[in-house]
């Protein structure tokens, strides 16, 4: 029983190849396309495109046009593209027989050849043991002491074998490879590391393939590294450099280490001397698992990427460099046959590092290009783990496909599941149960699927940032789970458990990151949601009996909240099981996320007012009249010219909000007509305070849509970001105190970032105008002089040109000075609410006056002291804290004066005796300086 | 990074054929457009519900966010409601209509989905397959995210397969849950863990 009755992915993904056929193309080279083929699946949809990106132009992607016919070089692009795409692919004679085809019409199509080379590795990791193959067969040509009607190729008729001889001249694979050594340096200095890591990768396979010489390779390590000793250490370039060699050294180690023993190790111990001489703080705020410590003692640093990626150095030499059994190496047995020969090996030439660059927002992707965060989610014996040599290996090569493929999440979820057969065949365990003739053989007992959903989750746990939106990994994961459900889902609910595992005081690793928990929570309500909303929630039911506060707890009520957003109440409740939905279970909301509007009750002293106005508002009265009406109401004001009074005011925004409650686009009506009336009412602090109260009351069952009316607020410009900054600190429900507040809940800090992140986006959208102007004022410059040289006056010309000059920076000028200016508000309220936050925070985890007792984060400390876990509300807000840190260090660090003198001078440890409180002052303050280390 | 595979991020191949504007200028139109259309909705589907799932694809710190969305039936069929985010839209067009004034169909959805009204157009053979989707709900909660492996909680009362799957129930803790273990279950069967 499975999935199957569903959604029969068979019938979903089962879209004939019509263009399968095409492949196998026009002169038909010796049963290359083999009969077998129509796998391929959705690739057919590349074909019927016509060749994307070949630079053929030519009209829209129109299915109803018929395909445009193909030039030698697209044809011989694809046939090297499409290479090992064929389920029966044989990764020897295949390559060796598409090397003829492509030899026999290279005068055509050697470009297309080059092309395919390029795109292929750099967008297809997974073959580059089948390009090595394909590429020596390209290099080998007839002997020419011996016939050429020798060897194997005795059926090949006599006109080709004219051609064959007529090209005897012709080094195909030299082609190949100065075209890619060309390409390789044109990567370096654009900068786009992933390339250049893939194709070190391709040459450093080339090496043990005998088709580079040690020497030049070991070259291009040496000059890439070399930005290692520039003064600074070469910032992520540094990075980069590191990644690329050390990926190089792990495919051609081997036999670079049997020529030049002492250069490997020279180079694996500069390597080792970068990723060990990081400073460890910057670490430390990336770390997905940091608990709350007396000592600070206990923790060992979770292992980053690049500690990962020198365990795994660090094996392979100990293994003599050995090339990993995880890779494949066909062009071993690709051996010569007789009368061929072997060009000789390439001679790479050395690559120069660009220099550094300073602009925050070039190639943002790129850069930290290959990280992924480490959250241990399978065991070793079934998902290898990456500080491994095999483990590190798996997972970039997974990790790769699945930064590539980011444009087309469906083809990334095919590829993920069909990689394994480019990968040596015992290296993961077999598909199907093993039969009485394996049990002589020792079989892995690796799952690739568990691979690839651990290589999935912990992109999308990366910190601070995942290099996709996080929306990306959680489709993939959905469309894995349509095509394959049996195997797939199976990892997917393991992973689950075991990051339920490692919330609270769970692992022995501490407590999960509350930012990776939110993560984790807003993919898994949204995976739930594509299937039904089926989850095992009865093996939870024991955790019912931990606190409502604990992470544990939270994180069941936040996966039900975001599931409710996404579906219905009752839908979501009647997926619980009875013990998770009674009374006070704190599992559901008690309520669906309904408003709220306490003057329907008759009772309510302000009952015929709110009906009245509700009344007026829905008549469309003009803002000036309501505003008359409020003002000439009884008890508005304590006197005529007073301010109108609180409760006035509050009926007036719930009345309001129960006016635009039934939509989105209702509540935005009401706002855009009533905004007049807003302003009036919300001119001070104080009443914009009184509008967020209004707002927690009215969808005080509905967290989200605090998150919208707050949103929209703030971009109507009702409220400004610190009013949000101070009402979400200060306020303090009465009835959440210990149990799961705003901040273990998570929904106060996407408030929060909502916030922040609507400030920085503003200053980010006008610095992208300014750009834009400058470039116009640029070209207006341009114009006007080369007008002026048209017109050739060489009479005065210096003076003209001056002139000239002034005018246009005037015209411009106007432009970029209101830009300019706007920049500079929008900058100054960015940093206000910034300082706001961080002191708002750190006000509230080490209250000032409260040196004695037990408040914040010394609470937590003395608890700990006496052997107890507990205030998990002030837990949540140190992670929230960290989190904030983290995400915004780069707008932060620029504050970092304003941030001591107006934060932490205050709150230095009052009592050098107070062992707990100097601890927990440490701990907040230990967080700000990690940033301060970047 | 298109040329070995398709980027999903292109336009529909969908053209307004009232629109007068060239396709020149109405590609031209299209790449700058923060405009998105949603359709084959179900009718139940609420403006909240679209927020919260598009919020995950907005670039708030850059400017970005969910402007406006309009979701209504067509003014003349009343058929099928549309979503859009942003402005940028012609008055009327709101009312997605597709050639011949209805909705533009170019994907299906195979899986059964109560929550988007069942099969969709199937309706004759909807409420036969919504029982048998029924019956399989609780199968796959315990097919889908048990099937193998530990549950990590013995003694949870999983609901039952059936054939096939009952043979799966009960198995012991471990520590460890990351065992693909179809082969030890077997050993496993019948051994109750009540540790």
């Amino acid at each position: 029983m499975s999935y199957q009755n569903g959604f029969n992915p068979a019938q979903m993904m089962g879209f004939g190849n019509p263009y399968a056929a095409a492949f196998g193309s026009p002169g038909g080279y010796g049963g290359y396309g083999s009969p077998g083929r129509g796998g391929g699946r959705g690739r057919g949809r590349d074909d019927r495109r016509g060749g994307r990106g070949g630079g053929r132009g030519g009209g829209g992607p129109r299915d109803s046009r018929p395909p445009i016919p193909e030039n030698s070089n697209a044809r011989m692009r694809k046939m090297v593209l499409k290479l090992g795409d064929d389920d029966e692919y044989h990764p020897v004679d295949d390559p060796h027989r598409l090397s003829r085809v492509l030899k026999r019409a290279w005068r055509e199509g050697s470009a297309g050849v080059c092309e395919g080379f390029r795109i292929s590795v750099t967008q297809q990791p997974h073959k580059h043991s089948y390009l090595v193959v394909l590429l020596l067969s390209l290099s080998r040509r007839n002997s020419p002491t011996t016939e050429p009607n020798e060897g194997d190729e005795a059926q090949v008729g006599d006109k080709r074998k004219a051609d064959d001889s007529n090209d005897e001249d012709v080094e195909y694979g030299r082609e190949v490879l100065e075209d890619l050594s060309r390409a390789l340096r044109g990567w370096v200095e654009g900068r786009e590391w992933q390339n250049v890591r893939l194709g070190l990768q391709f040459f450093s396979l080339l090496v043990p393939a005998g088709l580079v010489t040690s020497s030049s390779l070991l070259g291009v390590y040496k000059s890439l590294l070399a930005v290692l000793e520039e003064v600074g250490g070469g910032g992520d370039r540094a990075e980069r450099a590191v990644r690329a060699v050390g990926e190089g050294l792990i495919r051609s180690g081997r036999v670079l280490y049997e020529n030049h023993p002492e250069e490997v190790e020279n180079l694996v111990s500069a390597i080792e001397g970068y990723i060990i001489g990081r400073r460890n703080e910057v670490k430390s705020l990336v770390d997905p698992f940091s608990p709350v410590s007396l000592d600070g003692q206990e923790h060992t640093p979770t292992p980053d990427t690049l500690d990962n990626f020198l365990s795994a150095l660090h094996a392979l030499r100990a293994d003599s460099f050995a090339l990993p059994h995880s890779l494949p190496r066909y062009w071993e047995s690709a051996t010569l046959s007789d009368g061929t020969i072997q060009s000789d090996p390439y001679e790479l030439s050395p690559i120069s590092m660009p220099p550094e660059m300073y602009a925050v927002d070039s190639n943002e992707l790129d850069k930290g290009e290959g990280r992924i965060g480490n959250i241990k989610l399978f065991g070793d014996d079934v998902v290898p783990p990456p500080e491994t040599l095999e483990g590190w290996v798996l997972r970039s090569l997974v990790l790769d496909i699945i930064n590539i493929y980011e444009v087309n999440r469906k083809e990334c979820a095919t590829l993920l599941l069909s990689f394994r057969k480019f990968l040596p065949s015992n290296t993961f365990k077999p598909v199907n149960p093993p039969t009485e003739e394996d049990e002589d053989k020792v079989l892995s007992t690796w799952s690739s699927e568990s691979l690839i959903i651990s290589t999935l989750l912990n992109s999308l746990l990366t910190l601070p940032r995942s290099t996709y939106k996080s929306i990306y990994y959680g489709s993939v994961i959905t469309e894995l789970c349509k095509i394959s459900p049996n195997t797939v889902a199976p990892p997917v609910g393991r992973a689950v458990r075991k990051i339920f595992s490692y919330l609270g005081s769970g692992g022995s690793e501490g407590a999960l990151d509350v930012e990776c928990q939110n993560r984790v929570a807003v993919w898994f309500s949204t995976h739930l949601s594509n299937f039904g909303f089926q989850w095992m929630w009865k093996e939870w039911i024991p955790d019912l009996d931990l606190p409502l506060s604990y992470p544990k707890r939270a994180f069941m009520r936040r996966v039900t909240e975001l599931e409710v957003r996404l579906a219905y109440y009752d839908r979501i409740l009647d997926t619980l099981p009875e013990p998770m939905k009674a009374e006070g279970a704190g599992v559901i909301s008690s309520e669906p996320p309904e408003p709220f509007w306490p003057y329907e009750k008759p009772d309510h002293p302000l009952h015929t007012e709110a009906k009245e106005l509700l009344q007026l508002f829905r008549s469309k009265t003009s803002p000036s009249d309501i505003r008359t009406h409020i003002e000439t109401l009884p008890n508005s004001n304590s006197g005529p010219g007073e301010s109108i009074s609180e409760d006035i005011r509050k009926m007036v925004f719930e009345t309001l909000l129960h006016l635009g409650s039934r939509s989105f686009s209702h509540f935005l009506n009401a706002t855009e007509r009533y905004l007049d009336l807003l302003r009036y009412l919300t001119s001070e602090s104080s009443s914009r305070q009184l509008l967020l109260e209004s707002v927690w009351t009215y969808w005080k069952h509905s967290h989200q849509l605090k998150l919208i009316s707050v949103d929209k607020y703030l971009q109507y410009g009702i409220l400004e970001g610190l009013d949000i900054v101070e009402y979400l600190f200060e306020s303090t429900d009465s009835d959440e105190v210990e149990e799961g507040d705003g901040w273990t809940d998570g929904w106060k800090f996407e408030i929060l970032k909502m916030t922040i992140e609507k400030h920085v986006g503003r200053t980010q959208s006008i610095k992208n105008r300014l750009k834009v102007i400058e470039r116009e004022d640029e070209m207006a410059r341009a114009r006007r002089a080369a007008e002026l040289l048209e017109k050739g006056g060489d009479v005065g010309e210096g003076t003209g040109e001056e002139d000239m000059e002034e005018d246009t920076r005037a015209e411009g000028s106007k432009a970029f000075n209101d830009a300019q200016t706007s920049l500079d508000i929008q900058s100054t309220r960015l940093e206000k609410i910034l300082i706001a936050t961080i002191k708002q925070f750190v006000t509230s985890l080490l209250p000032i006056n409260s040196a004695s007792s037990n408040q914040g984060l010394k609470g937590v400390l003395t608890l700990l002291n006496s052997g107890e876990e507990g205030l998990w509300s002030v837990r949540a807000r140190l992670g929230w804290y960290k989190e904030f840190v983290r995400l915004w260090s780069p707008h932060l660090i620029p504050l970092a004066e304003p941030i001591e003198n107006s934060v932490f001078s205050l709150r230095s440890s009052t009592d050098e005796n107070d062992e707990i409180d100097r601890r927990a002052v440490e701990l907040v303050k230990g967080i700000w300086n990690s940033a301060l280390e970047l | 990074m298109a040329q070995v595979v398709t980027c999903l991020d292109q336009p529909s191949s969908y053209r307004d054929n009232r629109s007068e504007i060239d396709r020149e200028t109405e590609r031209r139109l299209l790449a700058q457009s923060s405009t998105l259309y949603v359709g084959n909705l179900s009718f139940y589907t609420t403006e909240a519900q679209m927020y919260e799932l598009f919020s995950t694809c907005a670039r708030p710190d850059e400017g970005g966010g969910i402007k406006r969305i309009i979701m209504g039936l067509d003014r003349h069929q009343k058929i099928l409601p549309t979503f859009r985010s942003n402005p940028g839209y012609k008055e009327g067009r709101q009312f997605g209509r597709g050639k011949s004034g209805g909705q533009v169909r170019d994907e299906f959805r195979q899986e059964y989905d109560s929550g988007r009204g069942g099969w969709g157009h199937q309706r004759l053979e909807e409420e036969k397959r919504r029982q048998e989707q029924e019956r399989l709900r609780s199968q796959i909660q315990f097919d889908t995210y048990a099937a193998v492996g530990g549950l990590g909680m013995a003694g949870a009362d999983v609901p039952r397969g059936e054939g096939a799957g009952a043979d799966r129930q009960k198995r012991g803790r471990s520590e460890d849950e990351d065992i693909e273990r179809r082969e030890d279950e077997k050993r496993l069967r019948g051994e109750r863990d009540d540790e």
